[in-house]
């Protein structure tokens, strides 16, 4: 019998998640805002009344009515505090047109692949727009980036001036592109700017001292301790990521490999690595003190202070965060006797968490997190049963196999969501690489430990390259098999949610045995397979996308497997080429596209039914002009789509009067004015219009 | 289901209590947050203002920008944007830069009537004409018109440095000075054009040579045609005997050459070659090496620019070996591959064919992607290898 009191956080949690998804999608105003805190304020009040009066039954429930509302009422608020830009002081307000001193504190240094990315935390603006200069106190988080050549010279902590002109992040809105803006949005930051290292001024002499700088130069000095052992670039990746969470770029290659095979959790410091930590620690105390009460007193102590600096060095990356703020609800509930229910656990620290940071709700690490363990602690009990294996080694094997089974079935749909692609290997490589990792984890922690003896450090030292070799080979040995991952599976938001359903209602009706779940089960499958079928039916149709690529000019047409690229963009050039990549692949690998041919918008070709010549597209059901230079003659041809390019002066009225568009597509190689006057004129004459600039890449299937 | 909700709203008394708690937590969260960001927000006020300055200063050294008006140290010369020399605009604060760029607008007769104007001047940021504005002092003393026509004048208007007289009394082309040509009424220009000419060797030999020169018209070549006058010189004989000797040496020297090799020719052998200067050795190499070398004599002719009759000269002393480097066709790299008979687009398909299809196999292969004709695929032939 299913008994809500025994997880009274997942109560909570629930509607506090529901009023951080609402406040980010209705992206709340200020006036919104106060009337949202007005209503939580009275709910409190009714919950203060209801809580001292007498509860009979109906008010007991109308207690949860009340209470449920208030946390959907908290979320929204919290939500609009943690928000910086709702803030007065917050140095987006300002007048940003002209270049600004900037004064802040650098809270991340992360290498990318050509830049090192800052992350400031702004605290002063020096404006200068009119003769005297003025200093504004300011709020504010800002992106800076800048050439890779000063590596050791900034560090977090730094107190730094940079003089740039910050810009909105903005996403091109590429047909299933990531979206860096939300991203960033997320991690509350909206701005960025590049500048040379010529425009930053570092104030060496007021390092600042707290925690998180201290944290980050510990990282720095035990990944110096591990150098030496590590000689290799990948295995240096690997090593120090594993133990350390470090952030390399060198590694892209051999991060690629773990995240196909699905042995990413491997990589990244989470739970496991919190909890070896935790064993381990247990072990050396009670080596040394013996009496019991003493000993959970000091160990749990003792490890839960160990377990925060890790934390701590490692970067307070969510998934750690998760693991770390678990560990230390079950080590009180230990030290005062109380039984921990893993699910509410589980809900109370995301609860905790998401107080602290509403937007956490959106880190993929936080959601993977989550859902991997919760998917353990849900499905590993029946899926351990279903084999029974008398020799101990091949029960322990098939328990980590069972263990990557049960995180799977809820990572799954959101891994594919994202990342379209699915690791088949991921048994096989936890099977193989999840003990290694565990012996390298306590040999790497020796090296550290031993660092003042130095032979011994060596050996630790050389066992824990010897791991992390065996490690990578292990993984790059298996990305290397054939049939390693599905990859092009392309997953809507909507799809995505009906699959949670599906599992949710079959496991309720499987292991619950609720024969009532089965009706909603089997009606989200149709849901499912009716949205899919039609998905497929559109897949294979002709189609045209019109990619948004800063000043130039990029179209695909599609027709089955074969997709002409329409373009002035010169492929030549490595950076550009990268660009049409950037933009193209994710649809092509959607359409299954298999032969690509590729014509500048002077030339032109006629493959497989479609094709492009003077300007105009043809072979789908509806024909397209391109228009990228004044048309000299207007001719009688029918086309139903016209796309503006190259700020191309051409009256609408003409237009209209000779080919009367169904459409028209504003390109995003013209200029933000002409933009906008050809969308007015669109707006008197009533034509359908699309700005690719601002509105992100068409995308028409026929 | 009814009875499902009923039991989702229901709080045991314990759990009311410790939402209550709970809700008393996160307030008090949310209080010590916002007094949080606020004490550490209300700053120093002396200490940023250290921070600005140093940082100001910072930028400033580096843009070269060496003047901001709270900065007293340095004292600035008030300047007319309309006389000042550059070096009186850099003392007063102007970067050097910006400077070059008023002076040019100044010499292309730009004028500043107001102050705003200097805005108009590229590379004067709002901040820049903030902190000079103060400084800049117009005089009223010359009415706009004046001051442009004068400036126009000065600038455009054709100098009158060239006499005013013409002196036409005959002359030899071939023989003339530099300021007798002067005389005659030619722009310096042309009279080093026509100078050029003949110190590169050629010689006027009909009237008509002289209309060849560029920057004589018609008109004028009509005006001095009857002063031109050819003597017969020994210097033109001499002239003339040099070059011919240097034309027959050249071609004997061709005709005795052995066979040439010229898939393993040098630099120094091409030269050689009756017809072949540096240009066209250069060509032949550069084309030998993006080829991989020549299968045949007639692949000459695909050079750039190379003449039929120098390719009908030299192609009885060509000789031709077996040494061909061959390309390997699913090792292409569109940055790499520069081989003349496949275009970028060729190679950029064949890349795309290799990763969507796996490698080539055969030439059949190749027809098949329907981007080669029959007559590109036998060119071709000799120098692809499929492994």
């Amino acid at each position: 019998m299913f008994k809500w009191h025994t997880y009274p956080f997942v109560r909570l949690v629930v509607p506090l998640i529901i009023g951080i998804i609402f406040s980010c999608y209705f992206k709340i105003s200020e006036t919104q805002f106060y009337v949202f805190f007005a209503l939580c304020f009275i709910l409190s009040c009714c919950l203060l009344f209801l809580h001292f009066k007498h509860t009979a039954s109906l008010k007991t429930i109308l207690y949860g009515n009340v209470l449920s509302l208030l946390f959907i009422g908290i979320g929204v608020n919290l939500t609009y505090i943690n928000d910086e830009t709702h803030r007065a002081d917050y140095f987006g307000k300002l007048n940003l047109d002209a270049p600004q001193i900037v004064i802040g504190e650098i809270t991340d240094v992360t290498p990318t692949a050509n830049n090192m990315r800052l992350t400031v935390a702004t605290s002063r603006l020096v404006l200068s727009d009119s003769s005297k200069q003025k200093i504004k106190s300011v709020i504010g988080n800002l992106l800076i980036y800048t050439p890779k050549d000063s590596l050791s010279a900034f560090f977090v902590g730094q107190e730094i001036a940079v003089n740039c002109k910050p810009n909105k992040i903005t996403t091109l809105h590429n047909p299933f592109e990531f979206d860096f803006a939300q991203f960033w949005h997320t991690k509350n930051i909206h701005y960025q700017c590049f500048v040379s290292t010529d425009a930053i001024k570092i104030f060496t002499a007021s390092p600042k001292k707290d925690i998180f700088s201290a944290s980050a130069a510990l990282q720095t000095q035990l990944s110096d301790w591990l150098q030496p052992y590590l000689k290799t670039p990948n295995e240096f990746y690997v090593g120090t990521a594993l133990i350390l969470g470090a952030k390399n770029t060198e590694g892209s290659d051999i991060k690629n490999a773990y995240i196909q095979t699905g042995a990413m959790h491997i990589l990244a410091v989470s739970g496991m690595h919190i909890m070896l930590l935790w064993m381990a620690l247990k072990w050396l105390v009670g080596l040394f003190i013996k009496n019991k009460k003493a000993n959970t007193l000091i160990g749990t102590l003792g490890g839960l202070a160990v377990i925060w600096i890790f934390a701590c060095v490692t970067g307070l990356g969510a998934s750690v965060l998760r693991a770390t703020v678990m560990a230390t609800f079950l080590g009180l509930g230990s030290l005062t006797n109380r039984k921990a229910n893993a699910v509410n656990m589980l809900a109370a620290s995301s609860f905790f968490l998401l107080v602290i940071n509403p937007n956490y709700l959106f880190d993929i690490g936080f959601q993977f997190s989550y859902l991997a363990v919760l998917s353990i602690v849900v499905f590993y009990p029946y899926i351990f049963k279903w084999f029974f294996f008398p020799s101990r080694i091949l029960r322990a094997l098939w328990e980590i196999t069972a263990l990557g089974l049960s995180a799977q079935i809820l990572v799954t749909p959101l891994s594919l969501l994202y990342f379209h692609r699915f690791g088949t290997y991921f048994w096989l490589t936890g099977l193989l690489a999840i003990p290694v990792s565990t012996v390298a984890l306590y040999a790497g922690l020796l090296v550290f430990l031993f660092h003042w003896i130095q032979p011994l450090a060596w050996c630790a030292g050389k066992i824990f390259y010897v791991c992390v070799y065996l490690m990578n080979t292990i993984i790059l040995k298996t990305n290397a098999l054939p049939f390693g991952s599905i990859s092009g599976v392309y997953l809507s938001l909507f799809t995505v949610v009906i699959i949670y359903l599906i599992i949710f209602f079959t496991y309720s009706g499987i292991y619950q045995k609720k024969l009532r779940a089965w009706n909603p089960a089997l009606l989200s499958i149709l849901v499912l397979t009716s949205f899919g079928a039609f998905k497929f039916q559109t897949k294979t149709h002709s189609a045209i996308c019109i990619y948004n690529t800063p000043n130039k000019t990029l179209i695909d047409i599609f027709s089955e497997n074969t997709c002409l690229t329409i373009t002035n963009i010169d492929t030549f050039n490595t950076q550009q080429q990268k660009q049409l990549d950037r933009a193209t692949h994710n649809l092509r690998e959607y359409k299954n596209v298999n032969h690509f041919f590729l014509v500048p918008t002077d030339d032109s070709m006629h493959v497989n039914k479609i094709g492009y010549a003077n300007g105009v597209l043809f072979g789908m059901r509806e024909r397209w002009l391109l228009v990228s230079e004044p048309i000299e003659k207007f001719t009688q041809t029918p086309i139903e789509n016209i796309i503006l390019a190259n700020n191309v002066t051409v009256s609408m009225d003409s237009i209209q009067k000779y080919f009367s568009p169904k459409k028209i597509i504003i390109d995003a190689t013209n200029r933000t004015e002409t933009a906008e006057k050809f969308l007015n004129d669109c707006h008197r004459l009533k034509i359908d219009v699309h700005d690719i600039k601002t509105q992100g890449a068409y995308w028409m299937d026929y | 289901m009814k009875k499902d909700i009923q039991k989702y709203f229901y709080h045991t008394r314990s759990e009311r209590t410790g939402t209550l708690v709970l809700l008393a937590l996160i307030v008090l969260s949310i209080v010590f947050r916002n007094v949080q960001l606020n004490s550490s927000n209300d700053f120093d006020a002396h200490y940023s203002q250290q921070l600005a300055q140093q940082a100001q200063s910072f930028f400033l050294k580096k843009e070269s920008v060496s003047n901001l008006s709270n900065d007293d140290n340095i004292s600035l010369n008030p300047f007319n944007p309309n006389e000042a020399t550059k070096e009186e605009l850099i003392s007063s604060g102007v970067p050097s830069r910006i400077a070059n760029i008023l002076i040019h607008y100044r010499e292309k007769g730009g004028f500043f009537k107001t102050k705003d104007d200097l805005k108009k001047i590229y590379g004067v940021t709002p901040q820049l004409f903030a902190a000079l504005e103060s400084r800049v002092v117009l005089h009223e003393s010359k009415p706009f018109a004046q001051n442009y026509s004068q400036n126009y004048s000065q600038n455009y208007l054709p100098k009158n440095d060239t006499p005013k007289v013409r002196i036409l009394k005959n002359f030899d082309p071939n023989l003339v000075t530099e300021e007798e040509l002067l005389a005659q009424g030619l722009e310096k220009r042309v009279v080093k054009i026509w100078l050029n000419y003949r110190t590169a060797g050629k010689i006027f030999r009909k009237k008509e040579d002289v209309e060849k020169i560029y920057g004589i018209t018609p008109a004028f070549f009509k005006e001095i045609e009857n002063f031109i006058q050819f003597s017969e010189n020994q210097f033109i004989a001499k002239n003339l005997e040099n070059t011919n000797k240097l034309h027959n040496a050249k071609y004997t020297a061709s005709e005795a050459i052995p066979k040439l090799d010229i898939n393993s020719a040098s630099m120094e052998e091409l030269l050689r070659l009756h017809g072949i200067g540096h240009t066209f050795a250069s060509r032949i190499i550069k084309y030998r090496e993006d080829l991989g070398g020549f299968v045949a004599v007639n692949q000459l002719k695909e050079i750039e620019n190379f003449p039929d009759s120098t390719f009908n000269l030299i192609a009885p002393s060509l000789l031709l070996s077996g040494l061909i480097q061959q390309t390997h066709i699913n090792k292409l790299n569109i940055t790499e591959t520069k081989h003349p008979y496949l275009t970028k687009k060729q190679v950029s398909i064949l890349q795309r064919y290799k990763i969507n299809h796996g490698d080539l196999k055969s030439l059949a292969d190749m027809s098949s992607l329907g981007i080669f004709s029959a007559q590109q695929l036998d060119k071709l032939k000799p120098y692809l290898a499929f492994d």
